[in-house]
């Protein structure tokens, strides 16, 4: 590296310019987007620049570390766009779609989340699909499991809604068994707090 | 880490060559039982494997279902003969085409080539294929061509770079292009000796490149192009080629094809994995190849009740002009079907709940949750029978 690049660098080190990679989230009533989420303390927000997967408007926050434990919060996903940030578009990413049922939304964040993970990768597979409710509007809960080739094993719980023909998604996850089980009441607590701000 | 490692150790498997058609089919190199006693380097590649191999077996991605791990694993036998016990199989859930021999005798065979072959002519090519690499050590000529390569390439560079004073990695350029050539001739190397080793054992040698015009089909009904490898960094060679070559290859040296019969043993394990082989391919959401090889399983001969539940789960997915109506027509025709899959009646349900069919719509369900008692999704069901 050359001398004038490391001074360079070394300044934006000392003045804070990197950006910062987490910030504490203030406990409480939190508003991603169109979504408000309670959450008690302890979560720190992820600056999006370290997280690919995430579009415009997300969220992602641990406790932990990102390998260890994540909310993923995404407020809303229009007809005819993927979940997650689609790199190129030979990825191949699903789309939502407003009419979709219940077994198809969880097959949607399966496949999403095998895209993000990378296919072949990982097994993401969905079970004890069940009905929730999110302030007024009718829901679905889901429990999750990511197998990876050459990682620990991470579950969760997803939730997730539609109003307005929009897609709200929360996911909780956590590397099993240990940080999966010790979490798991908190993560599926924020999920079921998720509610669409009136508009 | 360990991946990058054995990335670069590995001898992928399927791809392979070009070329003209003067058929020198190699000899193997080692005997059965071979073990790297002399070359410090080969030992070293033996050690890096070992390791990544202890990894594998222990990897939730592994498949241990006895049934399929048998079945692979005595194709491999027959096809190796004398070299059975050099090898150790491991089955891994990953929905594309791919198989690997790594230098140590550990082959890897991915889940989605089970949904790509039509018997177990065809499996068996790919693994005579990949037992070719290993008893012609590509892995370690590979290795060795391309330490000696960058050593020259660099020194190379170095004296370009004292000489004009711009350092640019021209000689590590060439030397890799020269180990991708390398890499290409070891791969036409491959499906020789594969497709003489299935013969050997009395297995269809055309099944060698049949793979081959399956695949480049495949490929040609990908709604969504993966990106291909630039023509810098191709370590196999053109498929079109290679099929060119091993047919004639297969027909100048064991004549015509035998008539094509139904693979009932193939089929049986086709059939009995394909839930799981086919939600593994669906997560890819690539509808063009799907709706290909669903295609190929029906004129195969696999139970239509499972094609059709796929194609409707295909064409929901995609959800473009028309789909969503010819989903619904493929689960009817599933639920039809002599054994049909029970999620086929949960979806519908589902459509007839859309309708407003409400008797119908409990009909449906009530089907499912008698033909999948263990349903986990019942919760969701019980809740829409008693909205009704």
């Amino acid at each position: 590296m050359s001398r004038p690049l490391a001074a360079f660098l070394l300044l934006m080190v000392m003045s804070g310019c990197v950006p910062q990679a987490f910030t504490l989230v203030t406990p409480g009533a939190v508003t991603v987007g169109s979504v408000t989420i309670q959450v008690e303390a302890g979560w720190n927000e992820v600056n999006p620049a370290y997280v690919a997967y995430l579009r415009k408007g997300g969220a992602t926050w641990t406790r932990d570390g990102l390998l260890l434990n994540r909310i993923i919060v995404v407020p809303s996903t229009a007809a005819g766009e993927p979940l997650f940030k689609e790199p190129k578009a030979s990825a191949a990413y699903p789309k939502f779609r407003a009419d979709m049922l219940p077994h198809e939304v969880a097959a949607f964040v399966e496949s999403s989340l095998t895209k993000i993970a990378g296919e072949g990768e990982v097994l993401a597979t969905s079970s004890n699909l069940r009905p929730a409710r999110y302030g007024d509007a009718p829901g679905i809960v889901f429990d999750i499991s990511l197998s990876f080739a050459d990682a620990p094993e991470q579950r969760g719980v997803v939730g997730a809604f539609v109003i307005d023909d929009q897609l709200s998604f929360v996911a909780y996850l956590g590397a099993h068994p240990y940080y999966s089980e010790r979490d798991r009441s908190r993560g599926e607590a924020i999920v079921a707090s998720a509610r669409r701000i009136a508009t | 880490m360990r991946l990058m490692t054995f990335g670069m150790l590995a001898v992928v498997a399927v791809a392979a060559l070009a070329g003209d058609a003067a058929f020198e089919v190699p000899e193997h190199a080692i005997p059965p039982g071979y073990k790297p006693e002399v070359a410090r380097d080969e030992r070293g590649i033996w050690r890096e494997l070992e390791d990544f191999e202890k990894e594998l077996e222990r990897s939730p991605l592994r498949i241990t279902d006895p049934a399929l791990n048998d079945y692979i694993d005595d194709l491999v036998c027959r096809v190796a003969q004398g070299y059975c016990g050099d090898f150790r199989l491991y089955v891994v859930r990953n929905p594309h085409f791919n198989a690997s021999m790594a230098a140590n005798g550990m082959m890897v065979i991915w889940t989605g080539l089970l949904t790509r072959v039509a018997s177990t002519d065809e499996l068996a090519a790919v693994v005579g294929h990949e037992i070719a690499h290993y008893t012609r050590l590509h892995t370690l000529a590979r290795f060795r061509k391309i330490r000696k390569g960058m050593t020259v390439g660099t020194i190379f560079s170095f004296g370009l770079g004292i000489a004009t004073g711009v350092l640019m990695p021209i000689g590590e350029m060439v030397a890799i292009a020269s180990a991708l050539k390398f890499s290409r001739e070891q791969e036409s190397e491959a499906d020789l000796l594969g497709a003489k080793l299935i013969a050997d054992v009395d297995l269809d040698p055309h099944a060698a490149y049949r793979i081959w015009r399956n695949l480049i089909e495949e490929d040609q009904r990908a709604e969504v192009k993966r990106e291909e490898p630039g023509l810098f960094t191709q370590t196999h060679p053109d498929p079109v080629d290679r099929a060119e070559v091993l047919e004639q290859f297969a027909s100048a040296t064991y004549g015509p094809p035998p008539e094509a019969a139904r693979d009932e043993v193939f089929l049986a394990v086709l059939a009995n994995n394909y839930k799981w082989l086919m939600d593994d391919q669906i997560r890819t959401a690539r509808y063009g190849r799907t709706e290909y090889l669903l295609e190929r399983h029906a004129a195969l001969g696999v139970p239509e009740g499972l094609v059709h539940y796929f194609r409707g789960v295909m064409l929901a997915q995609r959800a473009g002009a028309g789909d969503l109506a010819a989903a619904r027509t493929a689960y009817e025709q599933a639920a039809a079907a002599p054994e049909p899959v029970a999620e086929a009646f949960r979806n519908l349900g589902y459509a007839f709940m859309k309708d407003g069919d409400v008797e119908r719509a409990r009909e449906h369900f009530g089907e499912y949750l008698a033909r999948a008692p263990g349903a986990t999704d019942k919760a969701m069901i019980e809740f829409y029978l008693q909205e009704q």
